[in-house]
């Protein structure tokens, strides 16, 4: 069975995967806002499902979270907001990301409805491989990937564990802490993409606080994608031309 | 590796970002070492005879069991320092985050009371302490802030969400992962990731270990009723510690019903369905998307749509019943208590009170009946005055 996220990473450049809150500011706007970052040139759209208490995210994404389910926004609009992005961008591949809490309350019934609304692959923050190693297997049966969330604090045989586990991409965490965008990427971030480099030719993709090309310089050669979240739902909101801006940042990382 | 269990039957576990992984483990293995280090335990002990004046004593209530009809003690948590059983926690957590060499420590508190216990223990033992708080409960417990900053502290008011305890903890964890590995999270309750439920517990468990003592000596047998309100847990976890084994001293817990079961409360032992919050499998209670509901109590201890692991599965499994009692039976209780014995207790103690009261006449005469009383009311002098102004107009 072929993915589309593993489809984009054949692809030689930098795939870039951009971020949105399903539902902010409202179920309208996602769907103008998803037209215009993939026409911008995002290679993958990942899609938040919102929740109540997203601990490992920053204020940007933690407001629009909120703001989304003041509006209403359900599980239920979500599966219907990820068929209307994928009727229109039969190509694109999408992913869900989620906290635990909804999907787990929903059941795997979910999961498979997630697969027929058009999604490629599942991010969920809260869910440590050391306790969803059977639910991420699960996932990976109906065809869908799971990237796993990487941080630089994890070592050892937990890091050869995670590295095995990912599916589509590695979601290198470039620092501790949350979302949101941030100056330059710590030492210790770099020392995580070198790891990885050394223990995997699977796919690797940074993210977390990612928002100019300057600090990319750094990585540039380590990575093949970039994660973008806070920084573009920010732009957005400005009413920011996001081709340009892209531009700027792939233009940014040339060598 | 973990290598304690983490699961208390079907709860518990560790449901919480990748990054906090390792970081639980390097705890787990420093709560391990430090539990089998004899210099260990005897300075926490010293601190808790020495600094928190422990035992706390175990108090006969002559007036209340007469209008009970039952024998009822008392355990004075109350009269620990800072006025409630959260420095046993606290200096326990402290002397570990000083053991595995961190000098800085975070916290969270609702009704300020585990922020005032860590901030005193901080001050005891030299460390630097910032405690994050809900704007909501900042503004409801006033006097708390105060003695936070001047035993030091920063205190961080944290305007989202409702702005209760449940945001306090969000933002705290949020500060942890952002200086994972030099700084403590000293969590107040045996909620959150694992090991968290086990080191709170082992640190509380002094309640009922004292307990068990006073009682066999005054009594010469353990209680038939052990009752202890629940927010996360706590209190009530480290009095039935002693006695879960017993299985003749029933088990209370007492969750507050707000403005009522079927309006805004916070009894999640009694309400609350299996789901994930704060790095723990327990029961959660939740709308049926599975987003985090409101939550009230006029207790700000109890306001937490979350319990405790372990007591969810003491409950799921019988050993423990979950009761309730409301706003306006909690009051009703303060007086009571005050007036009968000469004891303010908090609101959040008020609860376990509650209980007796709204039971009275279906205790037998010899029923020995111990109810924790865990903290003292003096926090909540405008809260309860409020309280009783409205009833009267």
């Amino acid at each position: 069975m072929k993915n589309r996220v593993d489809e984009v990473f054949r692809r030689s450049g930098k795939i870039f995967i951009g971020y949105l809150t399903c539902g902010y500011p409202d179920d309208e706007t996602t769907l103008e806002w998803a037209d215009r970052v993939i026409s911008a040139g995002f290679e993958i759209l990942e899609i938040g499902l919102p929740f109540s208490d997203p601990v490992a995210d920053g204020p940007v994404i933690e407001l629009a979270s909120q703001e989304a389910l003041k509006r209403g926004m359900t599980p239920e609009k979500y599966l219907e907001i990820v068929s209307e992005i994928r009727k229109k961008h039969p190509d694109i591949p999408l992913i869900t990301m989620s906290y635990y809490n909804p999907i787990a309350r929903k059941g795997f019934k979910y999961i498979e409805n997630l697969k027929k609304s058009g999604i490629d692959g599942i991010i969920i923050p809260d869910l440590p491989l050391i306790e969803g190693e059977n639910f991420y297997r699960k996932i990976n049966s109906l065809g869908i990937v799971t990237p796993m969330l990487i941080p630089p604090t994890i070592k050892g045989e937990y890091f050869k564990k995670l590295v095995k586990a990912s599916s589509g991409f590695i979601y290198a965490v470039t620092r501790t802490g949350t979302t949101g965008a941030r100056d330059e990427i710590p030492p210790e971030g770099i020392e995580l993409f070198r790891r990885l480099k050394r223990e995997t030719n699977k796919p690797v993709a940074a993210g977390f606080g990612i928002s100019r090309p300057q600090q990319l310089t750094s990585i540039k050669n380590l990575v093949d994608g970039f994660i973008i979240g806070s920084a573009l739902i920010k732009k957005l909101e400005e009413g920011e031309d996001i081709k340009n801006w892209l531009n700027w940042i792939k233009e940014g990382i040339k060598d | 590796m973990f290598r304690l269990k983490r699961y208390y039957g079907s709860f518990g576990g560790v449901y919480i970002p990748e990054l906090f992984i390792p970081i639980l483990e390097e705890l787990e293995s420093a709560f391990i070492r430090a539990k089998r280090d004899s210099e260990f335990l005897k300075r926490y002990r010293k601190l808790l005879k020495e600094y928190a004046g422990r035992p706390t004593p175990l108090t006969y209530a002559p007036r209340l069991s007469k209008i009970i009809g039952a024998k009822i003690y008392l355990k004075r948590e109350d009269l620990a320092h800072t006025g409630a059983h959260k420095i046993n926690n606290t200096i326990g957590q402290a002397l570990l985050a000083e053991y595995m060499g961190k000098r800085r420590i975070i916290a969270e508190t609702g009704a300020g009371q585990h922020g005032v216990a860590t901030a005193t223990a901080a001050a005891h033992i030299g460390l630097e302490c910032e405690i994050f708080m809900g704007s909501e409960d900042v503004k409801r417990q006033r006097l708390n802030v105060l003695r936070m900053e001047l035993l030091g502290a920063k205190v961080v008011p944290v305007n989202k969400g409702s702005g209760t305890l449940k945001d306090a903890i969000n933002e705290a964890l949020r500060e942890w992962a952002e200086n994972v590995t030099t700084t403590y999270y000293l969590l107040g309750s045996v909620v959150g990731p694992h090991p968290y439920p086990a080191i709170v517990k082992f640190f509380q468990s002094v309640i009922g270990s004292e307990t068990k003592k006073q009682i066999r000596k005054i009594e010469g047998r353990d209680p038939d009723y052990v009752i202890a309100c629940v927010g996360g847990g706590s209190n009530a976890m480290g009095i039935f510690s002693a006695f879960i084994r017993n299985r003749n001293t029933r088990l209370i817990g007492v969750e507050a019903a707000g403005r009522g079961l079927d309006s805004l409360h916070s009894a999640t032992l009694n309400l609350g369905t299996p789901g994930y919050l704060h790095g723990t499998r327990s029961l959660l209670l939740q709308d049926k998307n599975g987003q985090v509901k409101k939550v009230h109590s006029i207790a700000p201890g109890l306001d937490y749509p979350g319990v405790g692991p372990e007591l969810a599965h003491l409950v799921y499994s019988g050993r423990v019943k979950a009761s309730s009692a409301t706003d306006t039976e909690v009051i009703e209780a303060v007086k009571v208590l005050a007036e009968s014995e000469g004891i303010i207790p908090a609101l959040e103690s008020a609860h376990a009170v509650a209980y007796l009261l709204k039971h009275r006449g279906e205790f037998r005469q010899e029923d020995i009946v111990v109810v924790n009383i865990s903290g003292r009311g003096d926090k909540d002098m405008e809260t309860i005055m409020e309280a009783l102004h409205e009833k009267q107009s």
